[in-house]
């Protein structure tokens, strides 16, 4: 009776195991069926990057950071957007809020027409018209809100009549060479521009749009600020992606945005980024799998070198050494020899070496694209290879030759020198490190180079500091980032003009080289170009400047992420990951 | 009257019971009664001390620490052919290499370069005759065939010499900027922790022994002051004065003599009111005599425990501060500055973390030994506390 029972009970619960197994095939082989469906929807996986500082604004008109602008990218709608070419090899421009090409109105490129597309949607879909356009422009540059990007409008070739004065109050909107007819603005510009400068222009977050409703809300009753973007809550979405989640210093979550115009475009269902300074524990949770990129230090780099998996990525600025040449306690800087001495003394080869960065003799960096309509870079041309000095600009006998002449008019035997470079950025003072020896050993002891490590922030305002104190500093690293498809924009630091400088620069001949060239006829691509080097040529001359080495950097990317493109990184891309699909 | 009688008479004559003179002998009274000299030397406080010490193993092996990294301190510098900002960038991070420990398999100057292409093992360009030692983990990354290689990675950038402790990321021989820090960081200890003794020991003298009101303000201009944090302070004296020795060891004194001061004061209470100070006053010493001749003598013990106490947190506040960057600037080496750069680089090369870290603990723990030792052998009365 009892082996019956059991038997019994077996067969009923083998009966009961096969229903529970059938149904988990089934709903495996429902959830395989049902997953192309969500792909085409939702997305598909999830990248999971990190970032070494917190996010600090989801406002387009507030954002300062590298890792912030990486993120507001993902979830701004913009007039114009860069996307992978067909084939996924090079790239072309999209136009996404913008209906279509710009028109341009006047012969020389300084009026121009765009409309705006109808249907477009809010990620929370709600309609985005071109008044939301409107009043996103216009309060960038609102004189009350003193955002800090309110010199979009201003502070680059494409400079719209009077937003200069409307943002400091000397001008009134109306007068603003902005104009809204229908779903079409016209924009009146100072300076011409062809149609790639125009929408590589509206490419950028500060002129891409807020939500209106929300960010008139959190106006306080003065109108001198806005909470828009300090929260999930008081922003919405437009760009491929929408912000979930944010937990200030710790992470920040972007799902894929159903209302996007090319959301068919996008494959990723979302973006999760880590808050984590600390690049060891970011390479630990790579190679734990826990991330799907990793920018490699110096030392990692020289670890993973022969990786399959590493990407080389050429940094957008040219690292360099201001030269005080206002100091009144050490007049020997406004003594051209001396700096000129520095600039010869310089051994850049070996300072890329201990950085892994890569040598610069030059100004304006490798990424500068110098013809759009052929991808011709800057430095790859004959006028900018013709200005660049022998031997990667070393040569110490010539050094020490300038030295000592500046030196003997100066009646100075020896000399001390403060260097401040930046605080935390290792290859930064290994070759400050470097240089201090060398230079010692060049100029036989006569040049004492002491260091200071200073924060960035710090040191940055420390080098604007020179119109109020002539004494601010002596000798101090900078880099500055410029518009890669615009090489005019590495020379407008240095014009006497351009406010907040890092460091002084003063050559009546420069300004006039700038000012010429910012006033060539567009199209004369070669006029531009011998310009342009002819002004690189005055600045090295003068040597106000020692430069060094332009920055590279390295990243590791998981097996499981597809770039769009072939490459996996491009000057107008760069890593393109919201474009990018997980395999896994 | 015999001398019987007036010793009766000097005890109590009325209590004194009726005994004849006859009864009483007196003893001794065929030779003269002296003192007799001590045997064996006079055994003072600090030889008793001394011998106390002596005794306690692990202190006197702390010790024996102690003078063995002072002296390398001092003469490690100069025991190698290279000087401690002395930069070679062809041989940066070389792993350490020590021919002699080599042999049993330490410090063989052997490192893994992972993942590297398997088509490039035979190129003699990239890996010198002899160099490659092991491979391991073959795997396949991306679809390119990749292997972590074990070199001899003097012999994979053909160098023939050895670094004992390797280089740093400019080429400079760790061993010997590691005992430059060690020197660097022993300075700054040694000097703070002395301003420190003297000007708590001269505060907590004139505080503890006049007492009253002066006491009472002086102890609240302590308070005061240490309730300045120390990260201000000294990120204050970097604004003001640059980075250097001068901006680290003031940061150290300016609150750090306080608990010196507190000890000293409190000795003074213990003992200014003995008799001996109270003769000396009758007497019309000066009160500094009394106060630095009479009574710090007997503060002596605890001043010197708390100050052995002192060194090792000097050192490992040094290396704090050297930690989150606010330390001696570049090149000078100190443990602190070596430990924070090499905390950059752990996973990459832990053998530039792993020295300096053995020295700075085995300061630590030798100097605090040392220090309870002393104090053990200076007041008996706390060991074991």
């Amino acid at each position: 009776m009892r082996t019956i029972r059991n038997s019994a009970w077996r067969r009923c619960a083998a009966l009961m195991m096969g229903l529970l197994v059938s149904g988990m095939l089934y709903a495996a082989g429902g959830q395989q069926a049902a997953r192309p469906a969500a792909t085409a929807e939702s997305g598909y996986g999830t990248l999971r990057l990190t970032a070494g500082r917190p996010l600090e604004t989801l406002n387009p008109h507030q954002q300062a950071a590298t890792a912030t602008a990486d993120f507001l990218r993902l979830i701004q709608g913009k007039l114009y957007r860069f996307a992978p070419g067909p084939g996924g090899t090079g790239y072309q421009i999209l136009p996404e809020i913008a209906a279509g090409e710009p028109v341009q109105v006047d012969d020389e490129g300084r009026v121009w027409q765009i409309q705006i597309r109808d249907g477009l949607q809010w990620s929370n879909g709600e309609p985005l018209t071109a008044e939301d356009v409107l009043y996103s422009w216009r309060m960038v540059m609102d004189p009350l809100l003193l955002n800090h990007r309110a010199n979009a409008f201003h502070g680059s070739q494409v400079q719209v009549v009077n937003a200069l004065a409307y943002a400091t109050g000397d001008a009134a909107w109306d007068d603003v060479g902005i104009r809204l007819d229908g779903n079409t603005f016209e924009l009146r510009l100072i300076l011409p521009v062809t149609n790639f400068m125009l929408k590589n222009f509206l490419t950028g977050l500060p002129v891409s749009v807020v939500y209106p409703p929300l960010y008139e809300a959190g106006m306080n009753a003065d109108r001198t600020q806005t909470n828009y973007g300090t929260s999930i809550d008081t922003m919405v979405s437009s760009g491929p992606f929408m912000v979930t989640n944010w937990i200030q210093g710790a992470e920040y979550t972007a799902m894929k945005n159903p209302y996007y115009l090319y959301a068919d475009r996008v494959s990723l269902a979302g973006v999760h980024t880590r808050v984590i300074s600390e690049s060891g524990t970011v390479m630990q949770l790579f190679e734990n799998g826990e991330i799907d990129f990793v920018e490699l230090s110096s030392a990692d780099f020289q670890r993973f070198r022969e990786d399959p998996r590493v990407i080389e990525v050429p940094g957008r600025s040219v690292q360099r050494i201001v030269i005080n040449l206002l100091s009144t306690e050490k007049p020997i800087l406004q003594d051209v020899r001396f700096r000129q001495a520095l600039f010869w003394a310089t051994d850049r080869a070996t300072s890329a070496r201990i950085s892994a960065t890569i040598a610069a003799n030059y100004i304006i960096p490798t990424t500068h694209v110098m013809d759009v309509t052929d991808g011709t870079l800057y430095r790859n041309t004959p006028e900018a290879r013709a200005i660049l000095t022998p031997n990667l600009g070393y040569d110490p006998q010539r050094a020490k030759e300038l030295f000592d002449a500046a030196m003997a008019d100066a009646g100075l035997d020896r000399i001390s020198l403060q260097l401040a470079y930046h605080e935390g950025v290792e290859e930064r003072r290994a070759v400050s490190e470097y240089l201090q020896e060398q230079w010692r050993e060049i100029f036989g002891g006569r040049l004492q180079i002491t260091l200071q490590a200073v924060p960035s922030s710090q040191l940055a305002a420390t080098l604007r500091a020179y119109p109020n104190d002539d004494n601010a500093f002596e000798l101090g690293w900078t880099g500055t980032g410029h518009n890669d498809f615009d090489p005019v924009s590495a020379l407008a630091h240095y014009y006497s003009g351009t406010p907040r400088r890092k460091g002084p620069y003063f050559s009546d001949e420069y300004d006039e080289l700038y000012r010429t060239v910012l006033q060539m006829p567009i199209d004369d691509t070669q006029g531009r170009l011998e310009l342009i080097a002819r002004a690189e040529e005055v600045m090295l001359r003068d040597a106000s400047f020692v430069p060094v080495n332009q920055g590279l950097s390295f990243g590791l990317v998981s097996d499981r992420v597809r770039f769009a493109t072939t490459d996996g990184w491009s000057i107008a891309l760069g890593y393109g990951w919201k474009w990018a699909a997980i395999v896994d | 009257m015999s001398d019987l009688t007036t010793l009766r008479t000097i005890l109590d004559p009325t209590e004194a019971p009726d005994l004849p003179d006859e009864s009483f002998e007196l003893t001794q009274s065929d030779r003269t009664l002296t003192d007799v000299d001590f045997k064996t030397p006079a055994v003072g406080y600090f030889r008793d001390a001394l011998q106390r010490f002596s005794q306690n193993k692990a202190s006197v092996t702390a010790f024996v620490i102690i003078c063995a990294i002072v002296f390398m301190a001092i003469f490690g510098p100069g025991m190698t052919p290279y000087g401690f900002n002395q930069q070679n960038v062809d041989l940066r991070n070389m792993p350490p290499r020590i021919p002699a420990l080599a042999r049993i398999g330490i410090a063989t100057g052997h490192r893994t370069l992972e993942r590297r292409r398997v088509e490039f093992l035979e190129d003699t360009e990239r890996y010198p005759m002899g160099s490659i030692i092991e491979l391991r983990n073959p795997t396949v990354i991306s679809g390119v065939e990749v292997v972590d290689v074990v070199v001899d990675y003097y012999a994979y950038l053909g160098v023939t010499g050895s670094f004992w402790f390797g280089t740093d990321y400019l080429g400079r021989d760790y061993w010997t900027r590691l005992w430059r820090g060690a020197r660097v960081s022993l300075v700054i200890a040694f000097v703070s922790v002395a301003t420190n003794l003297i000007i708590g020991v001269i505060y907590g003298a004139v505080s503890g022994y006049y007492g009253g009101t002066v006491d009472m303000v002086l102890m609240r201009i302590c308070e005061v002051i240490e309730a300045f944090p120390r990260v201000v302070v000294v990120t204050l004296f970097i604004l003001f004065f640059g980075t250097g020795l001068f901006s680290i060891i003031m940061s150290l004194i300016i609150s750090g003599w306080i608990t010196t001061a507190r000890l000293v004061r409190a000795q003074f209470y213990r003992f200014k009111l003995r008799e001996f100070v109270l003769a000396a006053r009758t007497m019309g010493v000066r009160d500094s005599v009394i106060m630095f001749r009479h009574v710090f003598p007997n503060s002596v013990g605890p001043i010197i425990t708390r100050t052995m106490f002192a060194v090792p947190l000097a050192i490992f506040t040094e290396s704090f501060l050297a930690y989150i960057g606010l330390g001696l600037q570049a090149p000078e080496p100190t443990i602190g500055v070596l430990l924070s750069d090499a905390q950059r680089v752990l996973l990459n090369y832990p053998y530039q973390s792993l020295f300096p870290a053995v020295v700075i603990s085995a300061l630590m723990i030798s100097f605090n030994l040392f220090a309870n030792g002393l104090r053990d052998a200076l007041d008996p009365t706390m060991r074991g506390v």
